[in-house]
């Protein structure tokens, strides 16, 4: 195991940041961290580097106890920080430099290491440029060499795509991957599900400083009874026939609205043939056919009652 | 690591133009405006001799006799110090009062004391010039108690140079008196470097905080890099503001460099000390805040010191509540600086390295208790 966290909690006078909170991490994986605002997210992630007191549990990082003073392991951390973490008075250039000199003191191989995070974050063109010259997403592109510069086996990456434009968002989702492609074992925690569907092997859904469900996105989809959506644009539809629809079809919920049929289900794909063959057999016409998939907000929604970005 | 945390730590705080402004500029601006306001002092040439009175109120003669001995014999360019009389109380306190004399010594009891009705070089020189007799007698009584023949002949010989007023070498300079203070008052600026110290190194105060403490190596030689940094920065600052004071404005700061240069560095690093010591104190004020009171707590030292025109809060303080003129680093710095233009016996400027010292030490014990394998309770 990269990491194993056992019971872990950390409170804040009488608020309880962590609840016995439990946390496994294979090598190689990208673990998806997802929860709201105060969910204990970031506190987790701070207890894991040392850099926090908790106050009951284990963490084990690489298989050995993780404390402040265990600096075998932080050579093998890499972190990328919520907020933008690097010094406005240094260029792009020197402040991966600074950050990776810290891990690296061979001046050669660090150069080597720099060109190629350089070219993996797209940042080639900007290294004399200072970070106040920068975009927010070429400030963030910065601010994950600047974690990752020295090719560390444990990343954390503490919500990386907060304000960024759509390429740069690609562009780190990328980085990621590549990252991972490599061997790097990564955590990464973010409000966007959209990013954790398309990168994360497995997910971690907590609330109130507690994991409340954890699989990978197939899986969370199964536990609970989340629902589909078919959508038939019908220009004419008559109230008896709108019935009709609704007696013979076992869908959660069937509308007629603005010249669609809405219909929300959890096995689409039984009802569909159904409701064309009715329609059909009125010379009802009907156009345009869309389905959209349960998505892991929905699951999100349905197992914490609140929307992720609450 | 050391040496590349230091280089770019140099990096970024020669880089920092705000900050180099309020550590380097305005100090030589604010020099220029006092060489503006004061310059004349200096044009009369040497100081005039101080109208004072003594009044003996003591038991043994000897006593009376052994003060006004050496009162008289002090002499500044040949020229004596004090235009003396010796006089009852009462007429002391009325010649003082129609402001015909700058002040009056009392000794009563082997004590010896000084009255003054308002603060100012003058009165400053009177003060000086107790303090070293009050020195120089205790060291005596503790001589004969201890029945060291050698050292008491030696001592009695030293009669007059032990008590000249001022060291031979230097002219006489009263504007060098009010650039002392600003000496002082410059260094303490540099307690903002280390504030941005603690700023970027503690992972409760920045992000970037939190990347250093993830070093694969001990937090304290990163500590350690920035603050030899930051004290290089505020050191060069120093010998740059020093060098446009003495060359570009002609200020006389004697002949004892090197002494000076000790205390300057001493107090350069024992400001940075303190500035990093705000930081890790208040870890959750903004930085700004932080930079506010440190230059609040700067000008209230300047003012308690004699800046600004409050020689009278100075004198005041030195004669009642001596040890908050200790632990006032501005006043500290300027005391030190007046010892070596103006004593010839540094016996109280070496005390004044020791409080500095300790300050010091101080100052990095308690640093070094916070950031000791430092984990947080919030970040």
């Amino acid at each position: 195991m990269m990491i194993e966290i056992n019971q872990l909690v950390k409170r804040y006078g009488d608020l309880v940041a962590l609840n016995h909170f439990d946390l496994q991490v294979k090598e190689g994986e990208i673990l998806g961290l997802l929860g709201p605002n105060g969910s204990g997210k970031t506190t987790a992630i701070h207890c894991m580097l040392s850099l926090l007191r908790f106050d009951k549990g284990t963490i084990h990082l690489f298989g050995q106890e993780m404390t402040p003073d265990n600096y075998a392991i932080k050579a093998k951390i890499g972190v990328v920080p919520q907020e933008v973490a690097v010094f406005d008075e240094l260029t792009v250039y020197e402040n991966i430099n600074y950050f990776c000199g810290l891990y690296v003191a061979d001046k050669q191989k660090r150069q080597t290491l720099i060109a190629e995070v350089v070219a993996l974050v797209g940042l080639e063109t900007f290294l004399t440029f200072y970070p106040n010259q920068l975009s927010g997403g070429l400030k963030r592109r910065l601010n994950i060499a600047c974690g990752i510069a020295h090719k560390p086996d444990l990343i954390f990456l503490d919500e990386p795509t907060v304000a960024v434009d759509p390429q740069s968002r690609n562009k780190i989702l990328e980085s990621i991957k590549v990252l991972n492609r490599q061997g790097a074992t990564i955590v990464y925690t973010t409000h966007y599900m959209e990013e954790v569907e398309i990168l994360c092997d497995r997910i971690v859904i907590m609330d109130q400083g507690q994991v409340i469900a954890q699989g990978t996105k197939e899986a969370l989809k199964d536990m609970v009874r989340t629902t589909d959506r078919l959508t038939i644009a019908v220009p004419f539809l008559p109230e008896a026939m709108l019935q009709q629809i609704k007696s013979q079809v076992s869908a959660e919920d069937i509308r007629y609205t603005g010249g669609e049929l809405i219909v929300t289900s959890t096995h689409l794909q039984d009802d569909l043939l159904p409701i064309l063959t009715l329609l059909q057999e009125a010379a009802l016409s009907y156009g345009k056919i869309s389905t959209k998939e349960a998505t892991l907000n929905d699951v999100f929604l349905e197992i914490t009652g609140k929307a992720l970005r609450d | 690591m050391f040496w590349h945390v230091y280089i770019y730590r140099l990096k970024v705080l020669i880089r920092n133009k705000s900050l180099l402004f309020w550590t380097l500029a305005f100090p030589i601006i604010l020099g220029l405006m006092f060489v503006a306001a004061f310059g004349q002092l200096d044009q009369g040439g040497s100081l005039e001799t101080i109208p004072a009175a003594v009044v003996l109120d003591d038991q043994d003669p000897e006593a009376g006799d052994r003060l006004i001995e050496v009162l008289t014999a002090i002499e500044t360019d040949e020229i004596a110090l004090f235009d003396l009389a010796v006089v009852a109380a009462d007429e002391a306190q009325a010649q003082l009062e129609a402001d015909e004399i700058a002040g009056y010594y009392v000794l009563k009891h082997e004590q010896v004391t000084l009255h003054v009705g308002q603060a100012g070089i003058r009165q400053t020189m009177m003060k000086g010039v107790m303090d070293q007799y009050v020195q120089q007698m205790a060291l005596y009584q503790n001589l004969l108690a201890s029945g060291d023949s050698e050292a008491i002949d030696a001592m009695q010989t030293l009669d007059g140079p032990v008590f000249q007023a001022r060291n031979s070498e230097a002219e006489m300079s009263i504007i060098s008196f009010y650039f002392f203070t600003l000496i002082g008052m410059s260094i303490l600026y540099g307690t903002m470097w280390g504030l941005r110290n603690a700023q970027d190194q503690q992972a409760n105060q920045s992000s970037k905080g939190i990347r250093l403490s993830l070093l694969p190596k001990p937090k304290s030689s990163l500590t350690l890099a920035n603050l030899l940094a930051s004290f290089t920065v505020l050191f060069s600052e120093m010998l740059l503001i020093l060098a446009v004071y003495h060359f570009i404005y002609q200020v006389d700061f004697g002949s004892r460099w090197h002494w000076l240069l000790v205390v300057v560095a001493l107090a350069t690093l024992t400001t940075l000390l303190l500035g990093l010591l705000l930081g890790n104190a208040f870890p959750n004020m903004p930085l700004p805040q932080k930079e506010g009171i440190a230059t609040a707590v700067t000008m209230a030292m300047s003012f308690l010191a004699g800046m600004m025109g409050s020689e009278q809060i100075k004198y005041w303080i030195d004669t009642t509540i001596p040890i908050l003129g200790k632990i006032n680093l501005v006043n500290l710095i300027s005391e030190s600086l007046y010892q070596l233009y103006y004593y010839q016996e540094l016996a109280s400027f070496y005390v004044n390295l020791l409080w500095l010292g300790a300050l010091l030490l101080l100052f990095a014990g308690l640093n070094w208790l916070v950031e000791r394998r430092v984990q947080y309770d919030a970040v």
